[in-house]
């Protein structure tokens, strides 16, 4: 391509040769009516059905795609990290190969973005997937998300979201961190909000998703709060920890002595036993501090990295 | 010899000069192979602290055969520092890296090259039959069962150290310590491709009967270490906190229990060792977990340069 495109639309992509034909359709029609230049980039995460020789087929014929072939099967968030790694517009839009996206969003999510903001998520507000096992812990999963980091957005798991490159090529994404980018964003200072978006029933091929995600999703959140929040002072983080152990053993160790001067002379070790455990705990996550300030330090990664893509040269 | 780049370079780590009556036969079985194979290669003896009659061996050696060169180390730094040093010298596109002695047939090297011609990035060799002896074969086979257990990853003999690579896996692949031995799981895991072939085993100079018990310690440790690495790299807080959740609610179950005990049929805690137990569960559960708090610490601002994936190719449509 001779100059960069505009907009990147990075399409992860694994075991999925039922979807990709009807994903190719999909595309031409939407391309022939959309109105600015783009980039589809699709990511085979290594599939091991046909999915990458379908992909290379239909390079030949299609000058906007572009394949990229992942050495092994990473996971969706690495495989996002390789699109984003390759895109070239100044405006990257993912969506998932399964067709319950609906590429007819983009232009919409595309024009909010000129509105003035970094980020529009989608929203599957009229979601079509089974109640129980999908819908109920994706609304509970995003109400504790939005809670807990503060960035209340309806549909985190929602992959058709539009992004500015120059918010989300500085992040580094490793782990599961895909289902957080808004949270991500949003400590580096993104502007973001959402639009209510399309969502088609899975009709070909079969959902790679499970229950089994709710502790991992749990775990991840903690890691999250931690990064956006205090990568620049872990102290801070550990901190309350400690000041709450101390408070609790002081408590113990207070209450203890009270009853000794009461004449209550039970020999009881609960008290005392509580008082210690809290007060090596509260020493503990002091030092834990310490140590988190230290590698921060050291760190060869700039621990305002996140933050200092928010700032705009203005003349 | 040309200066140049050439097809192969074979790596010959050797620490003990000893035997040269072995060395000797195993670079005449190479020679006789590696010149049928009729492709430019290099032979790179790595002298790792094997002393200067080793030395003197080879640079005799290299008289007859200017094939030969020799990387010397002063004193014994371990396989995976001899390799490494090796890879930047060595020319070759590929690496084949031998042991000092006849472990395994060596015309296997024909084939292990027509592999790496065909796509294969990595092969390893398991030594079949085997001729050592059944106390050997034995703990061979549990080291090799468990570390499949714990990595999931299959490889059947890693103790067979006549490997052949493409160039990348090794520049790649940063080894330390003694994971030298595990590097097909590392080069599993980074997704490059594996095979592994069967060769007649021809001699044994490694471990013979039982060994010392420190090693099966710290053989046990590795592979503790091997799993951490393979499976959590990235995301610390997964391991420990799943860990630190088992303690913690463990600890959190006996002090419940000890406190219904306690209310509802007012049994003294004093005499019950029990709560000792499910209190320092509570704090052990604590530490751990934030443990794991501090690798994500670590992971985030150092692990900029550990990516996830690896980008095999790049298919543009006009092109």
């Amino acid at each position: 391509m001779a100059s960069a495109p505009e907009v990147s639309l990075v399409i992860p992509i694994f075991d999925e040769e039922e979807c990709l034909p009807t994903l190719f359709s999909t595309l031409d029609r939407f391309l022939s009516s959309f109105e600015r230049t783009l980039e589809v980039i699709c990511v085979d995460d290594g599939s091991r059905d046909r999915s990458l020789a379908m992909l290379y087929e239909a390079t030949d014929t299609r000058p906007w795609l572009r394949t990229v072939k992942l050495r092994s099967n990473r996971g969706q968030t690495a495989a996002m990290a390789a699109g984003l790694e390759v895109a070239r517009g100044e405006i990257i839009v993912f969506m998932d190969a399964d067709l319950q996206n609906d590429p007819s969003d983009i232009p919409r999510l595309i024009a909010k973005l000129d509105e003035g903001y970094d980020l529009v998520s989608g929203w599957r507000r009229q979601r079509q997937d089974r109640a129980f096992t999908r819908k109920f812990p994706s609304w509970v999963a995003n109400r504790i998300i939005g809670w807990f980091i503060g960035v209340r957005v309806h549909d985190y798991g929602c992959t058709l979201k539009a992004y500015r490159a120059s918010i989300l090529k500085p992040l580094h994404l490793y782990s599961d961190m895909h289902r957080f980018l808004p949270a991500l964003c949003s400590g580096a200072g993104a502007r973001i909000t959402e639009i209510e978006v399309k969502h088609h029933p899975r009709r070909l091929g079969n959902s790679k998703y499970g229950l089994d995600r709710v502790l991992k999703v749990m775990g991840d959140l903690i890691v999250i709060k931690l990064i956006v929040a205090f990568a620049d002072r872990p102290m801070h983080y550990f901190g309350p920890f400690s000041a709450a152990f101390l408070l609790l053993g002081g408590a113990a160790a207070g209450l203890h002595l009270l009853n000794q001067t009461r004449g209550f002379n039970e020999q009881s070790i609960v008290l005392p036993a509580l008082a210690v455990l809290s007060l090596v705990c509260s020493l503990y996550f002091l030092f834990m501090g310490l140590l988190a300030d230290l590698i921060v330090r050291v760190g060869r990664r700039d621990p305002h990295a996140l933050k200092r893509g928010a700032a705009e040269l203005i003349s | 010899m040309s200066a140049g780049p050439c097809d192969i370079s074979v790596v010959i780590i050797c620490a003990e000069a000893r035997k040269q009556a072995q060395f000797a036969a195993l670079m005449q079985a190479l020679r006789k192979e590696m010149e049928s194979l009729g492709r430019s290669f290099e032979v790179l003896v790595v002298d790792d602290g094997a002393g200067a009659s080793f030395a003197a061996q080879v640079l005799e050696l290299r008289e007859q055969w200017p094939a030969v060169r020799l990387l010397r180390f002063r004193r014994t730094f371990g396989g995976s520092v001899a390799l490494d040093a090796a890879v930047d010298h060595a020319r070759g596109r590929y690496i084949v890296v031998s042991p000092w002695y006849q472990q395994v047939d060596l015309h296997g090297i024909h084939e292990m090259v027509r592999l790496l011609d065909t796509g294969t990035d990595y092969v390893a060799v398991r030594r079949e039959p085997r001729i050592d002896g059944v106390l050997s074969r034995l703990q061979s086979w549990l080291f090799n069962a468990y570390t499949r257990r714990m990595t999931g990853i299959n490889v059947r003999d890693l103790n067979c150290t006549l490997r052949a690579f493409r160039r990348e896996v090794l520049e790649e692949i940063a080894l330390h310590g003694d994971l030298f031995r595990f590097m097909s799981i590392l080069a599993i895991r980074r997704g490059f491709r594996f095979v592994e072939i069967p060769l007649a085993h021809m001699h044994e100079e490694g471990s013979k009967g039982l060994l010392h018990p420190g090693l099966y310690v710290r053989r046990f440790l590795d592979i503790v270490s091997l799993f951490f690495l393979v499976k959590f790299t990235n995301k610390p807080l997964r391991f420990f906190g799943l860990a630190g959740l088992v303690f913690g609610s463990a600890g959190v179950g006996i002090c419940a229990y000890m406190a219904w005990l306690r209310i509802f049929y007012n049994l003294g805690l004093t005499e019950r060792p029990l709560l000792i137990l499910g209190l320092f569960l509570v704090v052990l559960g604590v530490i751990v977990g934030s443990i794991g708090l501090i690798g994500e610490i670590i992971i985030f601002t150092q692990g900029r340069s550990l990516r996830d994936y690896h980008i095999d190719e790049i298919h543009d449509g006009d092109s």
